[in-house]
């Protein structure tokens, strides 16, 4: 007889944990159990096991979360254990603590270890799937799985062909199902900052009459994040009236995949960002501004998209333009 | 315009911020380099100020751009708690940093501000907005709201604002006089008097949590809640601000403002919006139904403290009289302590303990809402059931709430034992929360009043506290009278036990 999932033991592991974590806790200190949401990671097939824990304990101080790690891996026997992360808040002395259970089992049990999540799930809260597992974002069954959860994000970045990925995250939005994307996510500081700009009217007044908006990366093809960029930029664009040229311009001493500048441009106006290290500077005609832009992290960007449990319409709106491109 | 902004993200966002210019009167002072300059530079850090933003400081120090730039780089250096130091971002900030040398009695002062906001208008882009700080001593605001009227600052191509720190008045007429004063050259509804109180994230969660949520609001009133305290007690002593402190005192300087703040938002009906006026409205309906003490009742229901010599921490500590610019003979409180009855069919009967003080046992701000207990003792010889619940709104440090109630202990026997259920601002948002001078400049900028004082809420407050205050100064205390490192003085205990309950201990 093959290895079962039981939910009652799981949960009874769980209960067990916090009596632990309790009792270690000692008198006078305690443990606070948080939790918000029950957020359901499926691992890639390659995942380096501690770097998805590093990136976990990161995010759970920010999202205080049911953990539920699924470890697809050929021939794996299915099983389950369960751990708590802690952390204390700087100046307080109480330890704070949410908890991560992790199913082991091998790529074709994933419909029976999905059968499972489902009754472990913390009641009454919100259930994100984070699928970092290529294999299953391309398989038939993503739609079904996801329909256990409030919100379905991916990384198109990690998907190969970024044409590929918007065409299968478009049909899982036409199927009704909630999307986020981290490539997308990553741009927020970007959009914020030349959102900013046209909040001043003199400068609005110009977007009618951009012609030229000109999207820079680093590395060889224009990656997810730079096509939405660019997809952004033009919808928007042509709300104003305008129907400004879209050009893509690689620069191979950029290093890794990622966006490098933005311009827009009319006859008499001109707007560039422009990355810097680890700053982003806009510049408009000849004034500059900078602000902080920190090394995008997968749990930064999951916590930007776990305030959000609605729809997105601006994403779902870039990604059918972002199709076309 | 910026409704016809397409690159709009309000789900992604933070609030749209417009382009415009801080002047900020007393630049050189403490205020403005320990708290304003760190919060503008955390707001340009996290990308929440417009590209055109400009400050231009006002102070009678004789200084060029740069050498403010310096100045404020360092003040920025040194105060921020919790921001790291880009030097990137601190260049481009610091392009928008202009300095104008001046005395506020100055007209022509204003002649030369009124020419650098016209270059900055047109150089930075900033529309015209201009909003006016006035970190100075209180009695420059009337004279600083003249002088930008006589030069015409008071309007312009954009919005002009104005914000002014406490104290707003020292009593009832003065409050009446300098809003008279400020409304000539501004309205009212461009008036920002400030409370740091309100711009406090758990002041703020205060609405969430009673109108958020469907639970409380039922148990809100005189038939569940038996009464409310109050507390905002400080460890420290005058630090150097004796002179001041003596003018004010403990009533004038925190409960005639941020306390009495804390009750409104507390006792406040629902208000029909979350629209500034809307909450205002609110709030000023509280403070006018909060009962006028008569001289005999401030007698009973208001006492007045002041610290002695007292050892804290293992360390003496010197009696307020013993400090620095301080009368020997001082009357001045720095300990207070009133109970508050609310004339409305909510709040009748219940009162509302208020204290605060300096030189208390530990720093923290609370409230604690005393609900009535159980109504029937079924567990006989269980004192524990008497313990009523208590909800404990945490505003400094450890934001937070607490929920005490009682449980039975595992066991054969029916023994209950009070526990507490906790919500921990830092364990359950593991954000950062932005500084209150943050959320209130932001919200000044972008025009958002709801955490400013109105000049209604002003009076309201004045006319609660003037009376004590007219018992207190026609009358000499025996002073000192609670030493330093107590909960103040006896009185205040037995004002508490007189209502038939006790002052918490945070």
């Amino acid at each position: 007889m093959g290895a079962t999932l039981a939910p009652e033991k799981i949960l009874k592991q769980v209960a067990d944990l916090w009596v632990n974590e309790h009792a270690e806790g000692g008198a006078g200190t305690g443990v606070l159990r948080a939790c918000s949401l029950t957020l359901v990671v499926v691992a890639a097939e390659d995942e380096d096991a501690a770097g998805l824990s590093e990136t976990l304990a990161a995010l759970m101080p920010l999202h205080p979360a049911r953990a539920i790690v699924i470890r697809p891996s050929p021939n794996q026997p299915l099983g389950a254990h369960v751990a708590a992360h802690c952390w204390i808040p700087f100046g307080q002395k109480h330890q704070v603590c949410s908890e991560e259970i992790e199913i082991t089992g091998s790529e074709g049990a994933l419909d029976d270890i999905f059968s499972v999540v489902s009754p472990i799930r913390a009641p009454d809260l919100p259930v994100i799937l984070w699928c970092r597992n290529r294999a299953l974002f391309e398989s038939a069954s993503i739609a079904r799985h996801a329909k256990l959860a409030s919100r379905l994000i991916v990384d198109s970045a990690a998907l190969g062909d970024p044409r590929q990925a918007f065409g299968l995250l478009s049909n899982l939005v036409a199927g009704g199902l909630r999307i986020g994307d981290l490539s997308w996510t990553g741009l927020t500081r970007w959009r914020e900052m030349l959102s900013q700009v046209f909040e001043n009217r003199k400068y609005a007044a110009h977007l009618p009459q951009m012609t030229q908006v000109t999207v820079t990366y680093g590395g060889s093809a224009a990656p997810a994040c730079a096509r939405y960029m660019g997809a952004w930029i033009l919808d928007s664009l042509r709300q104003t009236g305008a129907q400004p040229k879209l050009d893509f311009a690689a620069e191979p001493t950029g290093g890794e995949e990622q966006l490098l500048a933005v311009e827009l441009s009319s006859d008499s106006f001109h707007v560039t960002l422009a990355r810097q290290g680890e700053t982003l500077c806009v510049s408009v005609d000849d004034l500059t501004h900078c602000t902080n832009l920190p090394v995008t992290k997968d749990h930064l960007l999951m916590s930007e998209e776990l305030e959000i449990l609605g729809r997105d319409p601006v994403f779902e709106q870039v990604l059918r333009v972002a199709i076309e491109l | 315009m910026s409704a016809q902004n397409p690159f709009q993200d309000p789900l992604r966002f933070e609030r749209r911020v417009p382009e415009c210019a801080l002047v900020i009167f007393g630049a050189s002072g403490d205020l403005n380099k320990r708290k304003l300059m760190p919060a503008l530079f955390r707001l340009a850090y996290d990308r929440r100020l417009s590209a055109g933003f400009a400050i231009i400081g006002v102070s009678r120090s004789p200084l060029s751009d740069d050498q403010f730039r310096e100045r404020m780089c360092e003040a920025v250096k040194e105060f921020s708690e919790d921001t790291q130091f880009e030097p990137d971002v601190w260049q481009a900030f610091a392009q928008g940093l202009f300095y104008l040398p001046g005395d506020i009695g100055d007209p022509d002062m204003y002649h030369r501000l009124g020419q650098k906001l016209s270059e900055i208008e047109q150089s930075r882009h900033t529309g015209g907005n201009v909003l006016f700080y006035l970190s100075v001593q209180p009695s420059q605001y009337a004279r600083a709201a003249q002088g930008l009227g006589e030069a015409g600052l008071g309007s312009g191509n954009g919005w002009r604002r104005l914000v002014v720190e406490k104290p707003f008045g020292h009593d009832l007429e003065s409050a009446r006089a300098l809003s008279d004063e400020l409304h000539k050259v501004f309205q009212e509804s461009d008036v920002y008097r400030i409370d740091h109180y309100l711009g406090k994230e758990t002041v703020q969660n205060i609405l969430a949590f009673r109108f958020g949520n469907g639970i409380f609001e039922p148990l809100w009133d005189r038939r569940y809640i038996d009464h409310v305290q109050i507390t905002a007690a400080e460890s420290i002593g005058v630090e150097g601000r004796g002179g001041y402190y003596q003018e004010a005192g403990a009533l004038a300087d925190m409960i005639q403002n941020h306390l009495l703040q804390v009750m409104a938002t507390i006792a406040m009906e629902p208000s029909a919006s979350f629209r500034a006026d809307s909450v205002r409205d609110e709030r000023a309906k509280l403070l006018r139904s909060i009962h006028i003490m008569s001289p005999e009742e401030v007698r009973q229901d208001a006492v007045a403290g002041q610290y002695g010599p007292g050892r804290i921490g293992g360390k003496d500590v010197p009696g307020f009289r013993e400090e620095q610019g301080v009368d020997a003979e001082s009357q001045t409180n720095t300990f207070a302590a009133a109970t508050f009855v609310v004339d409305n069919w909510r709040w009748a009967g219940v009162p509302f303990f208020l204290r605060t003080g300096k030189r208390l046992p530990k720093r923290t701000t609370e409230i604690s809402i005393h609900f009535k207990p159980a109504p029937l003792a079924i567990f006989n010889g269980q004192a524990a059931q008497m313990t009523p619940n208590l909800l404990i709104v945490r505003i400094q440090p450890e934001e937070g709430l607490s929920l005490k109630f009682l449980s039975k202990r595992p066991g054969t026997g029916m023994n209950l034992r009070p526990v507490s259920m906790d919500f921990n601002y830092g364990s359950s948002f593991g954000e950062r929360s932005p500084s209150a001078y943050e959320t209130l400049l932001l919200d000044a900028i972008i025009g958002d009043a709801t955490l400013y004082t109105r000049q209604d809420m002003v009076e309201a407050s004045w006319k609660v506290v003037e009376p004590i205050q007219q018992v207190w100064h026609s009358e000499k205390n025996d002073f000192p009278n609670y030493a330093a490192g107590a909960w103040g003085p006896k009185e205040a205990d037995e004002m508490v036990a007189r209502h038939g309950h006790s002052w918490r201990e945070p």
